[in-house]
């Protein structure tokens, strides 16, 4: 059973079996009842995708290791590692004939592998960004990333095809239908594009989905089309009249990035944030056994009262204070969490776009907001105002005051989704994954200055009030002080040998960043020393706060730790242990 | 005197920095520039920035006492429809005595300036803005001499810049933010590798529309420069093969 969020499913053409990678590192083996795993392999970190050969004899996994994996379904057992990539290998896919395969990573690559020598025939370097997905029809693939750019190329020649496009939005994902020849794109701003997958003729474009589009898949027959979007919504096309046949019951446990049809076409099987697999009657549209819990407590982001008491958001839901669970009234993964400096008031943000305000006084749920500008990914406690500012995927920033409980504001402060941010008394500041950094005057929105510098993804903001700088830190692997004035870079490091995702910095000025595998670097600007990256989880560092002499980490591996000003590192709360044997052998 | 000196009145202008400084800028004068071997016609003008003269006649009447001979003033070339075309780019180059005069395989700055002129005639219209007091990253030349005898024993380019008690960057861009605000209104392109710059031309409510990336090819002599501004100074990696890269959409939202 998965430790972590199941990020790919796929079931085998009988039906039999349904294979299930994940955020644990695993990857397993199931029947369609969700019975009888079977660990297949593991990587040594995060499995982005897996797919079958077409004969169904091969498994191939990509992981944010930079390897892919290929393993017997006969036997399970590992066959070969393909090493090339630089950066997460997101999407995986074989050639019709089994020959190749062909990848798609975050290092702006699309590698194509012969299978039988493991040897990298082609790389194909159009893309400007991360590229994300790929489906191959004949000798060409459809490769499609966060550039927003859609290129058709044939991986046999590496010659480039046809670009689609321009997009003005980010196109995730990509999937065909080789009965019909036809292929769908699914874009940031919930739109469905269907193409002519042999002459690349624009067919038609629908909404599909009130906020981007996750996924895209064709059935087996290529007569229904799956999509499914940040709006928490898996809706079910006729392909023939793009009218809409059924729309799938919401599910707190669905994952919009991966869902995939049974061959039979009865079943629609879907990742989930831990476990097992989601699964749904096509006819019915039901979830099938809706009672089973399908979430682990990864843990997502900590905050931390002056009283010392530490509220975590998880991938169960669940609310927990000093990892004690203290309501049972949301089960769908939660990504924020942010108290009051007292203690008194808790908001968690969830997937759905709902934000739950807790009174801990009463110990009840005092007001929930449905926000619905997608999956809530961070929010911050103004005191001076008495405000929460909460960002969403959706590049939304809402502002809920505390005194009247009510949403005051709303905006759309960024193209992509937020990924943190930080407010002080004259300017709200946010940064999101198309690596700007957006200075808005808090006494009139509409005031903005707009910073660049991070090459990739900015992951986390700190605001060093009395200073008036702000530390970013990136995907790129650097940490970086911008002096907030004048947007002058002022100093930077890049130790981090992995993308960084959380800093902050404690009371005797050092500067704390943790990364996507668990490592903490400290640099002390006084003494003008950075510590080499040592390692205080199995997983990532989702979040870092400092609190007295004291810095708070939560991991995804299921602990929060704390960091003492010498370095000094202990677990201070454990709620679910993601690697045991990784724990064991520390 | 007086008819020399009405007509170069009307070719200086007076822009106003703030209540103490202003900005006397000449030009435009027409200069032939060869560019990929053709010749390219510029306008080309100059300035100063002072506290203590008034106006242009106090200015042209004072040219003889000025001394202007002792201290380097800066350049702007600037091409095209600057004013109204859609689009325009601009380039704000520090003085490199050693890379744009000699050719200096030190660094890359020779090579900015030659293919920055390049992607203006390219694109049709913009401007140049050569800038005087940068030198060494605006410690000037005599010490830029100093960190390089410092780097030839080891230290890279912004600890030499640290060891002689200056910081990493003392460059300052608000004259040339003013007068590109003189010359332009339209959103820019704007050539460099330094987000800093465009984050203070942002700052200073210039529309930068894309931030170009420039970078020479890598070679054994400025290897170790190229890669220090990238790992000290926040300048943005060159993303693949070429050396004109656009970075992204940089816009003021």
């Amino acid at each position: 059973m998965h430790n972590g969020p199941i990020t790919a499913v796929i079931p085998n053409i009988s039906g039999e079996k349904v294979f299930t990678g994940g955020y644990d590192s695993n990857i397993y083996q199931w029947d369609l009842s969700r019975n009888n795993p079977i660990l297949v392999g593991t990587h040594n970190h995060l499995i982005n995708s897996i797919t079958l050969s077409n004969n169904n004899k091969f498994l191939a996994s990509s992981s944010s290791d930079y390897t892919i994996k290929l393993f017997d379904t006969t036997n399970n057992h590992l066959t070969k590692t393909f090493i090339g990539h630089s950066d997460d290998v997101e999407d995986i896919t074989f050639s019709e004939d089994d020959a190749y395969l062909i990848s798609t990573s975050r290092d702006h690559r699309c590698l194509v592998w012969d299978i039988a020598s493991g040897a990298i025939i082609n790389q194909f370097q159009h893309h400007e960004k991360d590229v994300l997905s790929v489906w191959v029809y004949k000798e060409r693939a459809f490769t499609a990333g966060d550039d927003g750019k859609v290129f058709v190329w044939n991986f046999i020649t590496n010659k480039l095809i046809k670009e689609l496009g321009p997009f003005n939005y980010e196109v995730d994902t990509v999937g065909g239908s080789k009965e019909r020849g036809l292929f769908a794109l699914g874009a940031d701003d919930g739109s469905v594009h269907l193409y002519d997958a042999n002459t690349y003729q624009f067919i038609d474009k629908f909404k599909a989905h009130q906020q981007g589009v996750k996924q895209v898949t064709f059935s087996p027959s290529g007569n229904l089309l799956l999509t499914a979007g940040y709006d928490h919504k898996i809706n079910i096309w006729n392909v023939d009249d793009i009218q809409k046949t059924k729309e799938l019951s919401p599910y707190i446990y669905q994952w919009e990035r991966c869902l995939n049809w049974t061959h039979d076409e009865r079943y629609i099987i879907g990742a989930s944030f831990g476990k097992t697999f989601c699964k749904w009657d096509v006819n019915t549209g039901r979830v099938i056994d809706n009672d089973l819990e399908l979430a682990t407590p990864s843990i997502n982001d900590l905050s931390v009262s002056m009283l010392g008491d530490i509220a975590t958001a998880s991938d169960d839901g669940k609310f927990r204070v000093n990892g004690e669970v203290i309501s049972e009234k949301n089960h769908v993964l939660t990504n924020s969490v942010c108290t009051t400096d007292d203690g008194t008031f808790i908001v968690w943000g969830n997937h759905a776009g709902e934000v739950y305000l807790f009174d801990r006084v009463s110990e009840s749920v005092k007001k929930k907001f449905e926000l619905n500008t997608g999956p809530i990914n961070v929010s911050y406690f103004c005191a001076s105002d008495n405000n929460f500012y909460v960002g969403t995927y959706g590049g939304y920033v809402h502002i809920i005051n505390l005194v009247s409980m009510k949403e005051v504001n709303r905006w759309k402060a960024q193209e992509g989704a937020i990924k943190s941010l930080t407010v002080d008394d004259e300017n709200i500041v946010t940064v999101s994954a198309d690596a700007t950094i957006h200075i808005f005057d808090k006494s009139n929105i509409s005031d903005v200055t707009v910073f660049v510098g991070p090459n990739a993804i900015i992951n986390d903001i700190h605001l060093i009030e009395d200073k008036k700088q702000l530390i970013v830190v990136s995907r790129d692997k650097f940490v970086r002080i911008f002096d907030l004035l004048t947007g002058k870079i002022i100093i930077q490091h890049n130790k981090h040998r992995y993308s960084i995702k959380s800093i902050t910095q404690n009371k005797s000025g050092q500067v704390i960043s943790g990364d996507y595998w668990g490592y903490i670097v400290i640099w002390d600007l006084e003494k003008d020393t950075i510590s080499d990256p040592f390692r205080i989880g199995t997983n990532g560092i989702s979040a870092l706060e400092s609190k007295g002499e004291n810095v708070f980490a939560s991991s995804y591996d299921g602990a929060i730790y704390s960091i003492g000003k010498s370095g000094e590192v202990s677990e201070l709360i454990r709620i679910f242990t993601q690697h045991p044997e990784k724990i064991e052998q520390n | 005197m007086k008819n020399i000196n009405s007509k170069l009145q009307e070719k200086v202008k007076t822009i106003t920095i703030n209540a103490d400084k202003s900005i006397f800028l000449v030009g435009p004068i027409s200069l032939p520039l060869k560019v990929r071997e053709e010749v390219k016609l510029f306008n080309w003008y100059s300035w100063i920035s002072t506290t203590d003269i008034p106006d242009t006649e106090t200015l042209l009447n004072s040219l003889t006492t000025l001394n202007f001979n002792e201290f380097q003033q800066s350049s702007i070339l600037v091409y095209g429809d600057f004013e109204n075309s859609d689009k325009s780019i601009v380039r704000l180059h520090s003085i490199c005595h050693t890379g744009d005069i000699f050719g200096s395989q030190k660094c890359e700055c020779g090579f900015q300036l030659k293919k920055s002129l390049e992607t203006i005639t390219e694109y049709g219209s913009g401007a140049l803005f050569y800038l005087a007091n940068h030198e060494g990253r605006g410690i000037g030349l005599f010490n830029k001499a100093l960190t390089y005898l410092l780097q030839e024993d080891g230290m890279d380019t912004v600890e030499a810049n640290n060891a002689i008690g200056f910081d990493d960057d003392l460059r300052d861009y608000e004259e040339p933010a003013h007068l590109l605000k003189y010359f332009r209104r339209k959103p820019i392109d704007v050539i460099s590798n330094n987000p800093s710059k465009i984050n203070f031309l942002t700052k200073m409510g210039i529309d930068v529309a894309n931030q170009i990336t420039l970078w020479d090819k890598l070679s054994s002599y400025n290897e170790r420069y190229i890669e220090t501004k990238i790992n000290k100074s926040g300048h943005v990696r060159a993303t693949n093969d070429s050396d004109l890269n656009i970075v992204g959409g940089i816009y003021n939202a």
